[in-house]
């Protein structure tokens, strides 16, 4: 898996050519002046996974509301005020002592943008496409989540209009906690499934 | 069924546009890889053309 920029790049050609695509738009008129910037600020500095988390404490601390999200994930996520591209059709799937789920996109990198903001680099590495569906077991062993031989995992794959979202399980000890901090333990690769709270 | 939805072969070749159920479908990774894990599942989106009856 890449390291995720810790070290700038050089310009690849590939960026050089978005580059050149994004001015020519913006010149002859058919994306607005800053649309992309724009854009790319919202989901770097309000949308991310901070709003998933926001999702699990809270299935996490209300029974209820835990049973609306696995029922209708996109109305239940709605509730808390989140939707949008690439959440339209949410599906809420949860961990159990005796399953695990891990989301992938074997095409591309679909992603549940509103809860988790965009894809970090890995996910959309052919490596992570290819081996979560053929060895995940070794695969989360390597990015750290190994799991007992016998349990049972299920792989998601984005490959339509759905988009999955991995509720972790609940860790022990956190009985006490309020909402507020439950969503300080949630990381964006539990709710990937990569990880566990 | 996961809903009914456009179909993207079709969406990419032009403006026409056809609605079709699609379906998360599961798969034995014993069945798929010939070193498939038991215990493991694969779930894969696919529209109703993709799929024939088995």
């Amino acid at each position: 898996m890449s390291a995720e920029g810790h070290h700038p790049a050089p310009v690849s050609p590939v960026e050089r050519r978005v580059a050149a695509l994004q001015a020519l738009l913006t010149e002859r008129g058919l994306v607005p002046e800053g649309y992309v910037e724009e854009i790319t600020r919202r989901y770097e500095s309000e949308i991310g996974p901070m709003n998933g988390a926001k999702v699990v404490a809270r299935a996490w601390a209300d029974p209820r509301y835990r049973e609306r999200l696995l029922t209708d994930g996109t109305a239940a996520i709605a509730e808390l005020g989140f939707g949008g591209p690439e959440g339209e059709h949410m599906v809420v799937v949860e961990n159990t002592p005796a399953v695990h789920n891990v989301i992938v996109c074997t095409l591309c990198s679909c992603y549940p943008w509103p809860v988790l903001g965009l894809p970090p680099a890995w996910y959309k590495d052919p490596p992570y496409r290819a081996r979560m569906v053929r060895e995940p077991q070794a695969l989360l062993a390597e990015m750290g989540c190994p799991l007992p031989e016998e349990a049972e995992i299920r792989v998601w794959d984005s490959s339509a209009e759905v988009r999955y979202l991995v509720l972790p399980q609940r860790p022990p000890g956190t009985e006490g906690m309020t909402e507020a901090e439950l969503a300080g333990l949630v990381t964006r690769d539990s709710m990937i499934g990569v990880a566990l709270p | 069924m996961d809903g009914i939805y456009s179909v993207p072969d079709i969406e990419a070749h032009g403006t026409a546009r056809r609605q079709e159920p699609a379906y998360s479908v599961r798969f034995d990774a014993a069945e798929l890889w010939h070193d498939g894990q038991r215990g493991v599942w694969v779930h894969v989106d696919l529209w109703d053309s993709y799929l024939e009856p088995a």
